[in-house]
């Protein structure tokens, strides 16, 4: 049986991926904290949950409507949870692909803090311009 | 308790900690890929065991031996292990310190595939150079 943390990790990713807002807002702390590295536009630190779905939207915008990420596993404890995904993109004809890695605090079954983090640093900040 | 492939990467960090490369050997499996991101001169995919160990002895020698890997934590399952680490290290007068996450593929209790990545992928490579 997974971890409850597992699982909700799991809801909150199909619930981004069919742009269902509502519960990606509910999973979040009020003082959670996202960190975007690197420098692309889309880096940088986020404060609270209108900063964090600020960010969203700029990603959104940023990536286009071909953003897609797979989920290829999820591990989580108590204090954390990791999420290993598949980041495929297509825009203006160039095609994208990278390993993500997203790395959350959670307490109470709410995320904290976390982290965005791709395999090719280089690259993802080049996509995100 | 823990999960095995918990266990398994404690004890690897543990291991690498020492300089025990011999524990490190039953760990992996003989044709494990380890990635290194970025644009360093230690960026690249290590392929072998014998590739693998010799860029941690290059990693130690150039250094000093002050690198050094704290686990925050370590979540494990079936086919992963995720370690949530902060490194530090010196080098010609220039100092390392950062976050950074191990990702393992772990089949039949060894290593088979490993990503090392920093959060902060520009102060790595411009520590390494």
């Amino acid at each position: 049986m997974a971890h409850p943390n597992e699982e909700m990790l799991r809801k909150l990713y199909d619930a981004f991926n069919q742009n269902d807002f509502e519960t990606v807002g509910n999973s979040m702390a009020p003082d959670i904290v996202g960190h975007v590295p690197g420098k692309s536009k889309l880096a940088g630190d986020y404060k609270g949950p209108d900063e964090v779905m600020g960010m969203f939207g700029k990603l959104a915008e940023l990536a286009g409507e071909n953003f897609s990420l797979e989920v290829h596993d999820v591990l989580a404890n108590d204090e954390h949870a990791v999420v290993l995904g598949k980041i495929t993109n297509d825009r203006n004809g160039e095609a994208y692909e990278s390993n993500s890695i997203e790395i959350y605090h959670l307490k109470d079954g709410k995320i904290t803090e976390f982290w965005t983090l791709e395999d090719d640093q280089y690259k993802a900040d080049a996509f995100y311009s | 308790m823990a999960h095995p492939n918990e266990d398994l990467v404690r004890k690897g960090y543990k291991a690498f900690s020492e300089g025990d490369l011999e524990t490190i050997d039953t760990l992996f499996a003989d044709d494990i890929v380890w990635h290194i991101p970025g644009k360093s001169s230690i960026a690249g995919d290590y392929k072998g065991k014998e590739e693998v160990f010799g860029f941690f002895g290059r990693v130690t020698q150039e250094t000093g031996g002050t690198f050094k890997i704290d686990i925050h934590d370590v979540i494990a399952n079936d086919e992963h292990a995720v370690v949530l680490t902060k490194s530090s290290a010196q080098k010609d007068g220039k100092t390392l310190e950062g976050n950074g996450v191990g990702v393992y593929h772990v089949e039949d209790g060894k290593v088979t595939e490993s990503w090392q990545i920093a959060e902060d992928q520009y102060q790595l490579d411009e520590f390494w150079g």
